[in-house]
């Protein structure tokens, strides 16, 4: 077994960018953790969100629909673990009642 | 960073990750990618719960050994006694390196 | 069954206690949008969930939700260690302190004693479901 990295893909050949062969832990544990995991990318530059809306205008009328989750690329697990959540899509932003006027 | 709290690292980030799969998987129970995803990071956390366990105490009853009196704070009394290790060391909401 | 795994789901350290915070953090616990409310709600619901599927993700989530109410009561318990009696007056914590003193009971920061009344599950699955896409619903 190889060792732990906090940044393996399961798509990728190899590993991610080894540190010392082992994990740099985060020091902090805020959202931008010092294991530099965060990184710069958007969640939706992991995940793309699907744009699918087809036909959503034949759909029958007074009945709520929930799309169906695929399994997409995760977050890097120290992300994953501060963001509170491997899945990018579901990593949504939190606005403190955003639509209340 | 020290050894013990490198590998609570590990486990608290392969931990988390097997919780949100998980959650996948019960609606998903198929998906090769979800499965493979689970497996793998299953290895790790296994692992190192292992190595945590042997150098600094169970995580689990399963785990759990009778260790020698007067070992990491033990009340029991002296004699051939052993300790029931669950209870000896920090509980996780104390905040200590946990 | 339940196991219990001897760590949070998430580290909790606080060096520097707060009894205000811990007055509103204390209603993620036993209030109406709490944890506890969170588990009890979808524990009691997958009992007549018709679908193997959902009712493991009930059950895996009311586990989850236990976790989460672990890390609430361990941030309050940290956030109320060692205080004078001039600052449990101060941070309006003395009235809380005065029935519990530093003990986690399930409460509202307004009080309320936690009550099955905040959640529902009526055994119906579409019902149940939108029970907990409401109480969930911060991403609606």
């Amino acid at each position: 077994m190889e060792r732990y990295n906090s940044r393996y893909d399961m798509r990728r050949q190899g590993w991610g960018r080894q540190m010392n062969g082992y994990l740099t832990p985060a020091r902090s544990y805020s959202r931008d953790c010092d294991c530099g995991c965060a990184g710069s990318a958007s969640p939706e530059m992991i995940a793309p969100l699907p744009m699918e809306r087809k036909n959503i205008d034949q759909f029958p009328v007074t009945m709520a629909y929930v799309p169906w989750q695929k399994w997409h690329d995760t977050y890097d697990l120290c992300r994953g673990l501060n963001a509170g959540t491997i899945f990018p899509e579901l990593d949504k932003p939190f606005l403190c009642a955003r639509c209340v006027k | 960073m020290n050894e013990k709290c490198r590998l609570m690292q590990v486990i608290y980030e392969t931990g988390f990750a097997l919780d949100d799969a998980a959650l996948y998987l019960d609606t998903h129970p198929c998906d090769p990618e979800a499965i493979q995803f689970f497996e793998t990071t299953r290895n790790y956390y296994k692992k190192a719960v292992e190595d945590y366990t042997g150098q600094f105490g169970p995580l689990s009853h399963e785990t759990a050994r009778f260790t020698a009196p007067g070992t990491d704070g033990c009340g029991c009394q002296s004699g051939n006694m052993n300790c029931w290790n669950w209870v000896q060391d920090p509980w996780p909401w104390e905040g200590d390196d946990f | 069954m339940w196991s219990y795994e001897k760590r949070l789901q998430y580290p909790v350290k606080i060096s520097r206690p707060d009894p205000k915070v811990a007055m509103v953090i204390l209603t993620q616990f036993g209030g109406p949008d709490g944890e506890l409310a969170a588990s009890q709600r979808y524990l009691s619901q997958r009992y007549t969930m018709p679908y193997r599927e959902v009712a493991g993700l009930l059950t895996d989530i009311g586990t989850e939700e236990l976790a989460h109410m672990e890390i609430i009561c361990a941030i309050v318990h940290q956030l109320t260690r060692n205080l004078t009696p001039e600052e449990l007056v101060a941070s309006g914590f003395d009235k809380y302190y005065v029935d519990h003193t530093l003990g986690l009971w399930p409460q509202s920061a307004g009080g309320a004693p936690f009550s099955a009344t905040v959640f529902q599950s009526k055994g119906d699955p579409i019902t149940d479901l939108f029970e907990d896409m409401a109480a969930d619903g911060t991403t609606m």
